[in-house]
């Protein structure tokens, strides 16, 4: 790097020295400044625009993922004046003055920052397996789960039984059931079923064994859906960031013998694959212009006569 | 983008995996007994390249975070034990199970397989065995003379002898549930065999609590549907496109990288 932030500085202090190769050397620094900086710019968007990808890539993989809910990247202009105070910058800002009709606030050094992975917890359409283990949830709602690192959260409903009778998911984590009274252990909320062939689940969750009714299945949500994140094999886990506690799911249906699909839909993830695609070749080409915008300062500009 | 050319990959992998399951059960649609297989998918785990909280300003912390998922894998194949359509089939040993429950056969090296498949036959000693010759437990003899075989829908088999207006009781067919029927092992010859996961055989006499009930001169052929493989194979071979578009959106990325000088 020609004029890395640290070394400005020491450029105004060398200006001074050099006070009648001042114009000529500002405009020397402001020219490899600015290209140097742009070419960070453009590979910012070129790393966001690879991000992009590697999530379109793993929507499209799980397009046939039961339950699965696509991810999309979040973008957004980051500039450095708002990170650093004004005396670490080194420059000034420029004030808003008529001058400066438009205050450019750190504009001119700004990056593409990856805000963050949004997830669409929008429905995916279900079909019919017939299997009565095959529990499908339309609306807002998760199912609890136990897993070895502690209670998760998901919508896969394919599940299915383990040795013992009890219903379970594909990975063998025991489904839990609405707590009946407070602090209640966890294994007795398991569903047990044995080698009852009448099973039913209502709409609502509540369970129907042979011929009783024996609970109701744990269904929760978030007001903000956000406080779930991904944890891989269709488990979400809590959000430590977002203060948004669990509460009972009200408005949701349980579809008993029915998968959800994947609310991927392989039209639009195709044609953002594209436009990501084109997005990248750009920000190359951009750092392409600034590579020659340099090669001419250096071959041409300084060119010793 | 690396990482997505492996996420595309592993997209890849698992659309093969399906296509195979799929493969499979068109082939066997005219098996008798056979129970369609349904591949299942997951996530594979997330990659946080930025957690939330951090801090990306003077007074700002990221809320969400950056995740970026690494693929699909390949959670199960399941057998769909729904029943099959039945067929009459006017022969004397074929028997189908209307509901739940398998037969029981003894393998050549002792051990006990469970089947749907009911197509069963007289062996040159008079036992009743399976096409392969895996022996029906309980075992039944036929006795040589014995002309018509009854088999009741609660299993009895009954035969009538030369010179005997009485039918005869040789024997007691009695069919295995499980727990979780899903758990079996399917090893072939229309075969399954028990796992932990399945949990151990409960024996029962049929029609009898939730066995099914036996219907004799009939067969169940199997349970795969024609038209849904169809579907299945088409969306199937459509994800596999698309998952290699994928590799060659990133390929193209990459050689945009490399001409970059």
């Amino acid at each position: 790097m020609l004029c890395p932030d640290a070394n400005y500085n020491e450029l105004n202090r060398t200006r001074k020295k050099l006070g009648r190769w001042s114009s000529r050397h500002t405009l020397c620094s402001s020219l490899q400044c600015m290209s140097m900086k742009g070419i960070y710019t453009a590979v910012s968007g070129a790393m966001a625009q690879s991000d992009k990808m590697d999530t379109i890539a793993n929507n499209i993989a799980n397009a046939d993922t039961p339950a699965f809910k696509r991810d999309e990247q979040i973008f957004r202009e980051y500039l450095t004046s708002y990170e650093k105070q004004e005396e670490a910058v080194g420059s000034t800002k420029i004030p808003d003055s008529i001058d400066s009709f438009y205050p450019i606030n750190g504009g001119d050094k700004s990056y593409v920052d990856s805000a963050g992975t949004s997830t669409s917890f929008t429905q995916g359409s279900l079909i019919v397996s017939n299997n009565p283990l095959d529990v499908a949830i339309e609306g807002d709602a998760f199912f609890e789960v136990l897993t070895p690192n502690g209670v998760r959260w998901t919508r896969n409903g394919g599940f299915t039984l383990n040795q013992l009778g009890e219903l379970v998911t594909k990975q063998g984590y025991p489904v839990l059931m609405q707590e009946q009274r407070p602090e209640q252990p966890l294994p007795s909320r398991y569903v047990r079923i044995g080698n009852e062939p009448n099973f039913s689940v209502s709409n609502q969750g509540h369970l129907k064994i042979g011929d009783q009714f024996t609970g109701k299945l744990s269904l929760v949500t978030a007001e903000d859906k956000d406080v779930f994140q991904k944890e891989g094999n269709s488990f979400y886990r809590l959000r430590e960031t977002i203060n948004s506690p669990v509460v009972q799911a009200t408005k949701f249906k349980l579809h008993q013998g029915s998968v959800e699909k994947s609310n991927v839909n392989l039209v639009s993830e195709m044609t953002d694959m594209i436009k990501t695609s084109r997005i990248f070749e750009s920000t190359q080409k951009a750092i392409q212009a600034y590579d020659q915008m340099n090669g001419k300062l250096v071959n041409d500009v300084t060119r010793l006569k | 983008m690396i990482k997505s050319l492996h996420t595309a990959a592993t997209g890849m992998q698992a659309q093969q995996t399906n296509m195979d399951t799929i493969a499979n059960n068109i082939a066997n649609t005219g098996t008798t007994g056979f129970k369609k297989t349904r591949a299942e998918f997951e996530d594979l785990l997330y990659q946080n390249i930025k957690e939330p909280g951090t801090a990306t300003g003077l007074n700002a912390v990221s809320p969400t975070g950056v995740q970026v998922g690494l693929g699909v894998k390949t959670a199960a194949t399941q057998k769909d034990f729904s029943l099959g359509s039945l067929q009459i089939t006017n022969r004397d040993l074929d028997v189908a199970i209307n509901g739940k429950g398998f037969l029981q056969m003894q393998k050549s090296d002792g051990t006990i397989a469970y089947t749907r498949n009911g197509e069963l036959h007289r062996s040159a000693d008079g036992r009743i065995v399976d096409f392969n010759g895996n022996v029906l437990q309980p075992e039944i003899a036929i006795p040589a003379d014995a002309s018509d075989v009854t088999i009741s829908p609660e299993g009895e088999v009954s035969v009538l002898t030369t010179g005997s207006q009485v039918p005869q009781v040789i024997g007691q067919i009695e069919l295995a549930t499980f727990v979780n029927p899903t758990g079996l092992k399917a090893v072939g010859g229309n075969l399954f065999l028990a796992t932990p996961a399945s949990g151990d055989p409960v024996v029962g006499n049929p029609n009898q609590g939730h066995y099914g009930a036996l219907g004799q001169r009939e067969l169940e052929s199997s349970n795969v549907n024609i038209v849904e493989e169809m579907v299945n194979m088409i969306t199937t071979q459509r994800a596999y496109e698309t998952n290699s578009k994928v590799i060659q959106a990133s390929d193209q990325m990459l050689q945009a990288l490399t001409h970059l000088r």
